[in-house]
């Protein structure tokens, strides 16, 4: 084999490391960004990255609310004016597609990655 | 020699640096859409198309098909110009016409009936009927919540033979012999209708996504990178914070569960869920939930009650019999038994 040769072979492999490499990390950065999706009887309200603590109190017309909280990359119903609570017990979710689902307000939280 | 090793890096190494690349423009994008307008619960179709407006096309044939399934089905509302179970309900003793879906539906519910040994039976209408009277009551009145009182309960539980359902094929005919006895649906048909919705959407070129009617999930082939679906079984209600206790990964396969936590009300404190034993005319607290896999979201359906009233040793035996068909079940103490196959679809 030539000196040429080896160049070569070791410059492309360089390089397809290089391309999987910078692939796999922008693939990896982008399945990173999960945020929740807020629908009020299937309009989407709001859309909250989970990477970003905050309350977002969710007012309906009659006055019945639904307290979301996002912390520590998960999101749940903290408190709501519903009569059965499910929502609040439901729990945190934190994977793509996992739902909170509070059917009396008509109200659903998905969990969902950018790009969709 | 080494010629040929040059010849094979200079041919193969174009497609090394290809590598990747492969699965990153498939030019579809995940899509998902809410709704509520079918069998009183929320319906989310989630999946792949070429666009938005050919997503909005699949989420609406969801919406229309389920929509017609739902005023076939329901025992509660008329409707104008069609006859559904709640016209057969009305007319005991009358040979009531009705569409080929409303057929489909109790022949099938006819055969969980005989597979599960009588554990989902749709004849048991009058009692659920007294049941769902002192829930929704319960649910408005709480200070003033009650039980069905065993009375009642007993006397509407000799109106529940499924013997007194007469399917005519040939006639397009439903009968219900015993003035007193009703027809409810309520354990098959949601998933009977979703699984039916999946298998439209599929011919309408959908073929990868999830269907979810209230807990009814059916998952359509696979997504586009050739892995699974995740999907989560819910936490009933055992001393945890998320909201997910299990990941299961399935393609092609539903997913149904029947817990004691959706639907109930307190009496003194004490939580009566929807889920009604044939036998003890009670909701049982044998379990938390149960999840059915199967490839037939009728069957998860039907077999999700069913083992949700069976002890877990008769339950795990008839899901060991039945092809392609796994379960799950969550015990008020935390645990979780699995049925022999379970295991192969657990994520994480």
């Amino acid at each position: 084999m030539k000196k040429q040769d080896l160049m070569l072979i070791g410059g492309l492999l360089a390089a397809a490391l290089l391309i999987f490499l910078g692939v796999t990390l922008f693939k990896g950065h982008g399945e990173a960004l999960l945020y929740a999706k807020i629908q009020v009887d299937g309009q989407e309200v709001a859309r909250l990255p989970l990477s970003e603590d905050r309350e977002y109190p969710v007012r309906l017309e009659d006055g019945e609310y639904n307290i979301v909280i996002v912390s520590d990359g998960k999101v749940f119903v903290s408190s709501a004016s519903c009569p059965d609570g499910v929502c609040v017990r439901t729990g945190k979710a934190d994977s793509v597609g996992d739902s909170i689902i509070c059917l009396p307000h008509r109200l659903v939280i998905t969990v969902e990655e950018e790009g969709s | 020699m080494i010629g040929f090793l040059r010849k094979c890096l200079s041919f193969f190494l174009p497609f090394v640096l290809m590598i990747p690349f492969f699965g990153c423009e498939t030019g579809r994008r995940l899509y998902s859409e809410t709704f509520f307008d079918s069998f009183d619960t929320v319906t989310t179709l989630r999946g792949y198309a070429d666009s938005y407006e050919q997503f909005e096309e699949y989420v609406e044939l969801a919406r229309t098909t389920l929509l017609d399934y739902h005023r076939l089905y329901d025992i509660y509302e008329d409707y104008d110009n069609i006859n559904n179970l709640k016209t057969v309900n009305d007319h005991p003793g009358q040979a009531v016409t009705v569409d080929s879906r409303i057929l489909d539906l109790l022949e099938f519910s006819v055969e969980m009936y005989n597979l599960t040994d009588g554990m989902t039976n749709i004849a048991m209408g009058s009692v659920l009927e007294l049941w769902h009277e002192y829930r929704t009551d319960g649910l408005e009145h709480p200070e003033s919540a009650a039980m069905p009182p065993m009375e009642l309960l007993t006397a509407a539980a000799k109106h529940t033979d499924i013997a007194c359902l007469q399917i005519d094929r040939a006639a397009g005919t439903v009968c219900l012999c015993d003035p007193d006895a009703g027809l409810d649906v309520g354990a098959v048909a949601k998933g009977y209708a979703a699984g039916k919705t999946a298998e439209i959407l599929r011919e309408a070129g959908f073929d990868s996504g999830i269907l979810n009617v209230g807990g009814n999930t059916v998952a359509i082939g696979s997504p586009p990178d050739g892995s699974v679906w995740r999907i989560g079984i819910q936490n009933p209600g055992i001393e945890s914070e998320d909201a997910y206790l299990l990941r299961l990964g399935i393609t092609d396969r539903c997913l149904v569960t029947s817990g004691s936590y959706e639907r109930y009300y307190l009496v003194d404190g004490i939580r009566y869920h929807h889920i009604i034993h044939p036998d003890t005319l009670m909701p049982e607290d044998t379990f938390l939930s149960v999840s059915v896999l199967s490839a037939d979201s009728g069957l998860a359906d039907a077999l999700s009650t069913a083992l949700f009233n069976m002890d877990a040793d008769a339950g795990r035996s008839l899901v060991d019999s039945l092809d392609g068909v796994e379960a799950c079940w969550i015990l008020p103490d935390g645990r979780i038994l699995y049925s022999s196959g379970f295991d192969g679809y657990i994520q994480d």
